[in-house]
């Protein structure tokens, strides 16, 4: 095991009664990484998290936090920290209190105490509240509270579950890239459990999505975005989410085409059919991201504009083309109208391909680069 | 504008007269303490001749020397006073305690269910006059008869189920994530007890501790077949009207001396109680 792995796990189980929580699970994080659990609530991120922090046990499985078997090793002799979602901050203790907790109660000397704790509090910007009481604070300090009392331990791991979800929208973005600052400026390991996919992708080196207690896809932000292995994946990452449209793959006259009961798609004109060939005449689910399709007059499905939203930036169409409805990205200022016809034409190379009935990516990309 | 004048006449009328009917009886006890003998007996709301004799009486018996007759069986107010509230304090400590510690492992173990709590109102069930006696019998070979050790006991095992109940609506409402951060970082169990759990439970306790002491210093029936020359306070108040006589004026100063401890207790922890009450929306 090499020495940049700070956590490992080995299939590991766990059950709740007859529901399986977590389901033979083995992934690693390397040493000052952040590392994200994504997934929808009750898909085991968090009891996974609770495992590495030996607030559950595992059934099945072994954990090893830096080369050390912890499976058996109790909660507070691990050496791991984890800021909870919730209730992060002891209400009848000072911000003070709160931070020099980890400290007081192992008994080091009070002027080092005090010199951690001022530390820990100048980095998450907390110095001007030290003498409020824990239970006054507003859910965005009590955070940066819950993160530097896990900082001024020195943890070998910080764990954070699902930290910024309470927090308002507005402090949460910033707090983001606060998390990020200081994860890179002390160069913490850190395990973060999210529901939010954005999140994960903006904070994360490796993101491993879960579903139903296993991980499906592990790597990092960009290829998880980029190269969902299933349409579970491509359709939880991504916001606004992956244009699906359903059919039989077709060639007709060397052009992609995409048959739907009532409609046919012309997906591609230029097709390299020997890639293909396996594919024609299945069942697939077609899925495109809406920044991978462009309206312009060469496009080769037409549709009718419904709905236009503007989001920060960018325009994004609902595009009705005979029963589907795609959304499309534009620029801001672009002059559509709703209720105008328009034309599009999508990336050949960023068209995903799923079989219908499993889920599983069959190719990406009907071109070559 | 009439209306509301009408309305807050009418407002003042029934507050007034709620005040009048609960603390007429009160006013009366406190008017009969400093009357004289001779005046026991009439209904008037001020004494004519306002004495303090009635309160000596009760710190020494014998100084007046008109009601010789009773001083056989009269103690200095002390002793019964010092009793009561060392049995109450005692009892309350010892329940509070025992009721803490099962209301948190009822709390956050999974303990066979609430049903074997419930188990635990057994003694609160029945008319207390149900079990006097296999008390007695029983205390009586325990030599807990006249021991203010046996109330003790009895107290703090009769109303330790109020400190469980009381408890355990607290500790449920105490996230377990305080106690699982304060482990993570490094502190003992025992420690995630008295610096986690304890403090925040504080107004709990509180309230817990106030009930329980309430309960043992009003207690009569027990102390009454129980004890026989070590009463405590309530015994002793109600020793001033025997066969022999009754001593109205003497009573009414024993009761009031009776009820300014807990008054007094209860005023210094009103804040507690006032946290303790609305706990609940720390939550929210």
């Amino acid at each position: 095991m090499s020495s940049r792995v700070v956590v490992k796990l080995e299939n590991v189980t766990k059950r709740f009664g007859d529901v399986v929580a977590v389901n033979n699970i083995s992934f690693e994080v390397y040493r000052g990484e952040l590392f994200s659990l994504l997934g929808p609530s009750g898909c085991g991120k968090t009891t996974t998290l609770r495992i590495i922090a030996g607030l559950e046990q595992p059934d099945e499985g072994r954990v090893y936090i830096e080369g050390v078997d912890v499976t058996k090793m109790p909660a507070r002799e691990r050496k791991v920290c984890l800021v909870f979602q919730e209730y992060a901050v002891f209400p009848h203790m000072s911000v003070y209190e709160n931070i020099a907790f980890g400290l007081k109660v192992k008994k080091l000397p009070k002027a080092e105490i005090d010199k951690k704790v001022k530390e820990a509090a100048e980095i998450l910007e907390l110095s001007s509240y030290l003498n409020y009481k824990g239970g006054r604070l507003g859910l965005s300090e009590q955070q940066r509270v819950a993160i530097a009392r896990c900082l001024v331990v020195e943890p070998k791991l910080l764990l954070l579950d699902e930290p910024l979800t309470l927090v308002d929208a507005k402090v949460r973005e910033r707090m983001r890239r606060e998390l990020k600052r200081i994860q890179r400026e002390l160069e913490t390991t850190m395990i973060y459990v999210t529901h939010d996919q954005l999140e994960a992708l903006m904070l994360s080196d490796r993101v491993a999505v879960m579903r139903s207690g296993r991980i499906v896809q592990m790597g990092t932000p960009e290829e998880i975005y980029d190269n969902p292995k299933d349409l579970f994946v491509a359709t939880f990452v991504g916001s606004p989410t992956m244009n699906l449209v359903e059919g039989v793959l077709e060639l007709e006259e060397n052009k992609l085409v995409l048959k739907t009961p009532s409609y046919k798609y012309i997906l591609s004109k230029e097709v390299e059919s020997n890639i293909i060939q396996s594919l024609l005449g299945s069942e697939v689910v077609v899925g495109f991201r809406p920044e991978d399709a462009e309206v312009r007059n060469d496009g080769v499905l037409e549709g009718t504009v419904k709905l236009i939203e503007i989001v920060e930036d960018r325009k994004i169409l609902h595009i009705k083309i005979n029963e589907d409805e795609v959304r499309v990205f534009v620029d801001l200022l672009a002059p559509f109208t709703e209720g105008q016809k328009v034309k599009i034409r999508i990336n050949p190379l960023k068209l995903h391909i799923f079989e219908k009935k499993t889920g599983r990516k069959l190719l990406k990309g009907v071109v070559s680069g | 504008m009439l209306r509301r004048i009408l309305t807050n006449a009418l407002m003042w009328l029934v507050l007034i007269i709620a005040v009048v009917w609960t603390v007429i009886p009160v006013m009366w006890m406190i008017s009969l303490s400093f009357k004289t003998y001779g005046e026991w007996r009439t209904p008037s709301l001020l004494p004519r001749n306002p004495t303090l004799d009635n309160y000596i009486m009760l710190f020494s018996p014998q100084a007046l020397g008109i009601f010789i007759a009773y001083t056989a069986i009269l103690e200095p107010i002390v002793g019964p006073l010092s009793r009561t509230l060392i049995i109450s304090a005692t009892a309350t400590v010892i329940a509070v305690m025992i009721g803490f510690f099962t209301a948190y492992g009822a709390s956050r173990y999974n303990s066979p269910g609430p049903f074997t709590l419930f188990f635990t109102l057994l003694t609160r069930m029945l008319p207390p006059a149900t079990f006097v006696t296999p008390i007695v019998i029983y205390f009586t070979t325990l030599y807990l008869i006249d021991n203010i050790i046996g109330l003790i006991l009895l107290y703090a095992a009769t109303t330790v189920t109020y400190a469980i109940w009381i408890l355990k609506g607290f500790i449920d409402a105490i996230p377990v994530e305080w106690e699982e951060a304060a482990l993570l970082e490094g502190a003992s169990p025992l420690q995630v007890l008295f610096k986690v759990i304890i403090p925040i439970a504080r107004p709990g306790l509180v309230v817990a501790g106030l009930f329980i002491f309430l309960m043992a210093w009003t207690e009569l029936l027990f102390a009454l077949v129980l004890t026989n020359l070590n009463v405590p306070l309530s015994v002793q108040v109600s020793k001033y009207v025997t066969a022999v006589g009754a001593l109205w004026g003497v009573q009414a100063a024993a009761a009031l001396l009776s009820s300014i401890i807990p008054l007094v207790i209860g005023y210094l922890i009103q804040r507690h109680l006032i946290t303790g009450f609305t706990f609940g929306l720390v939550r929210g």
